[in-house]
């Protein structure tokens, strides 16, 4: 008895910290998402975002962005970190460190470093970054992010059942049908969180679409910030709450669907 | 009392046995203080500026190679405090980034201060919205003596709820600058597309330049949404603002009524004048290079990036001596091409603006009123104004026998550096010229002309001594036209045609969604039809799939009951057959 009391007690600063900085933030990210400047209980700027085209339109961008982001990460990502799980190839870990090195730089400094970098290979290809900023954007983002992909990815790869790769071999399946049938599903929680890890940042990154697109392009986190930099903190905080009930059915989505491949896998009791 | 002596005696030694002055000034002033701040009154002056805009403490070496300390201005106030009032005053300095943040932590109620400083378009918010107290009368006689006119005039000009003049009641100005276009003529892509310098100086004097194709690529503007308005309301109007700077020049209209009109057409924010507005800065977005706000500067300096920057003043001039540095150091390298900027005020219309002290509510609370009048009028003594603008780069809105003094050392081709004065002789092998032909100038002979250049506006009424008013006309070698003095005092001529842009009050929230739509990226129509199919196909799939499911499991439901009641049947033919069986065999 004393013993468990004990070891509730260790949960506290946990809690605290759970409802310091996770539920008092929500708290009041939707206070002020349903009131007004003087604190009254309103739904401004519930309408004021669902009837303006702007800013669905910067919504709708983002997600797009956010997806073309992680179809191509998981592109490059995942033959890279298949071939990365296999050991002739990386001896002592030394490229997934160098896959995962840019990682440990400033994330504002190395996106300010790949813009000269990318107006140098524009200016040498008679054009500048001003011109292209959706291709610049997209080089900065999957650049920013591969390594999201790649470290998931990675310790799936780790995990793969060979003998099962071997046996869809050896009962006559042609590589493709190996790959779809049976790499694919074993690698799926791995996809998954891979694309959790980069959908969700994508939308609601700030610098890179900044500094990369030269500020043409806006995102929905520049559009949350635009607002709150103009004191519509109301309205900010709508977009905000916006973006936490975005990553609220992302997350619902993909949990169901990891469970239900989990279930056909037979939860990996094989 | 014996600590008291030997802090005294060691500091008397001090005094004596170190010849630099930096030493021993501060060990003086050290012992002055340990006596005085036994019975010193303690007080605070919470003091909320921009980030980097007051001169810091900073330390240099003299001749001997000793270090010594420069006080800066925070530091020189509180001795000068403890030396002519006795009071031992700590001044809590803190910063913010932006007004809005500012002005939201204002008015939540966080924060204690004593004195603020915010631009000019806040200062009128701050007033309607009651938030700040004014300045007593006759509490800052520095500041009444010594600041320039034609910023005090500007200030004075703000309409504050249907009245003028309330704001320089409420605020004393501290800083002020233009926003105007900075340029490099010898940008490759310029020369590649052959426009001449001269070319390029003319067309720099217009905002309509900007939405030219010759500059297209070629120009950042700034990512700031009141800046990026004042640009966009000079090409909406540009044909009323043209009537009028014909009307003025042909001497129908005065300085103060083309003035008033231009602030007019500036302050304009109507919804009708949004929606062409918002067309002008699309536009001018697709014949732009990008936006900035902080990193246009450096971009400029290094010349790689764009050859046009709308820029504020001071940012302008930063941007200049960057260059010129990176010129110096580069001069060596072969290959090398320096970078020379120019900034241009174009002549139909400019923003102008300040950012004044002002003392908020909770300086009454704090009983600090006295103190914070005190500190602005410290800070509008010419000396510390002149050190404030050698670290800052801004312009202080002080004028005055030092700041003349020091504007003149720097730039002044007769100033001569032993002497410390102005030295005629200088001009001696020189020929004048005029302003308007300096374009015509090739670059190598720039040197052998000058020109003058009359601020009398900005320092008139505030020089004493020998100084008088005809000592604010400027010798200047003709390559300086255009260049960081042109940037810090514009030219007489442009000045009618400032104007100050305000608070745009209740349209504020239609200005952002215009602005929102300016930034957003608009998709052509296929595409949003796309979208629309493949949405739609998805959902389809996803239902279909989810009918499928559901009637997959329908039917394996029904064949499960079938089977459990074939099984329930077979059971109990079974159980009857086996009962018979038993009940036959016994």
């Amino acid at each position: 008895m004393k013993y468990k009391a004990f070891r509730k007690c260790l949960a506290i600063p946990f809690w605290l910290f759970l409802i310091l900085f996770v539920i008092f933030p929500i708290l009041f990210i939707i206070f002020y998402a349903f009131t007004d400047v003087n604190g009254n209980f309103t739904f401004d700027a519930f309408t004021s975002f669902f009837t303006s085209p702007v800013k669905l339109n910067v919504l709708l961008i983002s997600i797009l962005i956010g997806l073309f982001n992680t179809f191509l990460c998981l592109l490059i990502g995942f033959p890279l970190a298949y071939i990365l799980a296999n050991p002739k190839f990386n001896k002592n870990y030394v490229l997934v460190m160098l896959f995962v090195m840019p990682m440990w730089i400033n994330f504002v400094l190395r996106t300010g470093a790949l813009r000269d970098l990318l107006s140098i290979i524009l200016n040498a290809c008679g054009t500048t970054t001003g011109e292209h900023p959706l291709l610049c954007t997209m080089i900065g983002m999957v650049l920013n992010y591969l390594p999201f992909t790649i470290l998931p990815l990675y310790s799936t790869m780790l995990k793969l059942d060979k003998n099962q790769i071997e046996a869809a071999q050896d009962l006559g399946c042609n590589p493709v049908k190996t790959f779809t049938k049976s790499i694919i599903p074993q690698a799926m929680p791995g996809i998954v969180s891979a694309s959790m890890m980069v959908f969700m940042p994508t939308i609601s990154s700030y610098v890179i679409s900044d500094t990369l697109s030269e500020g043409k392009i806006m995102l929905f986190g520049n559009s949350i910030y635009l607002s709150f930099s103009n004191s519509d903190w109301n309205g900010g905080s709508f977009m905000s709450l916006i973006m936490l009930i975005i990553i609220f059915l992302v997350m619902l989505f993909t949990r169901k669907f990891q469970g239900e491949k989990d279930a056909d896998r037979g939860n990996g009791s094989w | 009392m014996r600590a008291g002596k030997i802090i005294f005696l060691l500091s008397a030694l001090l005094t004596t046995v170190s010849q630099t002055g930096g030493i021993a000034e501060t060990s003086s002033i050290a012992s002055r203080r340990y006596f005085a701040e036994k019975n010193a009154v303690k007080r605070t002056l919470n003091v909320y500026n921009w980030e980097d805009y007051i001169a810091p403490d900073e330390t240099d070496e003299d001749e001997n190679g000793n270090e010594i300390i420069i006080k800066g201005l925070v530091s020189k106030f509180e001795d000068y405090c403890l030396e002519e009032y006795g009071e031992d005053v700590t001044v809590n300095y803190s910063a913010f980034d932006t007004n809005e943040t500012m002005l939201a932590e204002l008015k939540t109620g966080k924060g204690n201060y004593d004195l603020i400083c915010p631009s000019d378009y806040v200062i009128q918010k701050m007033i309607t919205d009651d938030l700040i107290v004014p300045f007593d009368e006759g509490s800052t006689p520095n500041y009444d003596k010594y600041v320039s006119p034609f910023v005090l005039d500007k200030i004075s000009g703000i309409i504050v709820d249907g009245e003028e003049g309330k704001v320089s009641e409420y605020a004393r100005g501290y800083m002020w600058g233009t926003l105007g276009i900075l340029y490099n003529d010898g940008f490759s892509t310029i020369k590649e597309r052959g426009i001449t310098p001269v070319e390029m100086q003319k067309d720099m004097g217009d905002w309509l330049s900007l939405w030219d194709e010759k500059y297209y690529n070629l120009l950042a503007i700034k990512d700031s949404m009141r800046d990026t308005y004042a640009v966009g309301i000079m090409k909406t109007y540009d044909e009323e603002l043209t009537e009028l700077y014909e009307r003025y020049n042909n001497g129908e209209l005065t300085d103060d009524e083309y003035n008033k009109q231009v602030s007019e057409i500036f302050n304009r924010s109507d919804n009708q004048t949004l929606d062409a507005v918002q067309k002008d800065l699309q536009d001018l977005k697709a014949n732009a290079f990008g936006f900035e706000v902080d990193s246009g500067k450096t971009d400029m300096a290094k010349g790689n990036m764009f050859a046009i920057n709308v820029a504020w003043s001071g940012d302008a001039a930063y941007a200049m001596d960057n260059a010129d540095e990176f010129n110096e150091e580069g001069a060596d390298r072969p290959g090398f091409e320096p970078t020379i900027l120019k900034f241009a005020l174009p002549k139909k219309g400019a923003n102008i603006w300040f950012d004044g002290w002002v003392m908020p509510k909770s300086v009454e609370t704090n009983h600090n009123k006295d103190l914070a009048q005190r500190f602005v009028d410290f800070l509008s003594i010419p000396e510390n104004a002149a050190q404030n603008m050698e670290y800052i780069g801004y312009t202080p809105v002080i004028a005055g026998n030092d700041i003349l003094q020091l504007v003149q050392s720097w730039y002044d081709l007769r100033y001569d550096e032993e002497t410390e004065s102005i030295n005629n002789d200088y001009l001696n092998g020189l020929t004048q010229i005029a302003t308007d032909e300096i374009i015509d100038l090739p670059e190598d002979e720039k040197e052998n002309y000058y020109y003058t250049k009359d601020i009398s506006y900005f320092f008139d009424g505030t020089l004493e001594g020998d100084l008088t008013i005809d000592n604010a006309v400027f010798y200047l070698t003709a390559d300086m036209k255009d260049r960081q003095f042109d940037t810090q005092y514009p030219d007489a001529s442009v000045i009618p045609s400032l104007a100050v842009m305000e608070d745009f009050g209740p349209q504020n929230a239609s200005v952002l969604l215009m602005w929102e739509a300016v930034k957003n990226t608009a998709l052509p129509l296929w595409a949003y039809i796309l979208i629309l199919v493949v949405v739609i196909i998805l959902i389809g799939f996803i239902i279909g799939y989810k009918i499928y499911r559901y009637k997959l499991v329908k039917r394996r439901r029904i064949r499960k009951m079938k089977r459990a009641e074939q099984e329930k049947y077979s059971n109990m033919l079974f159980k009857t057959l086996t009962s018979q069986l038993l009940s036959n065999n016994s």
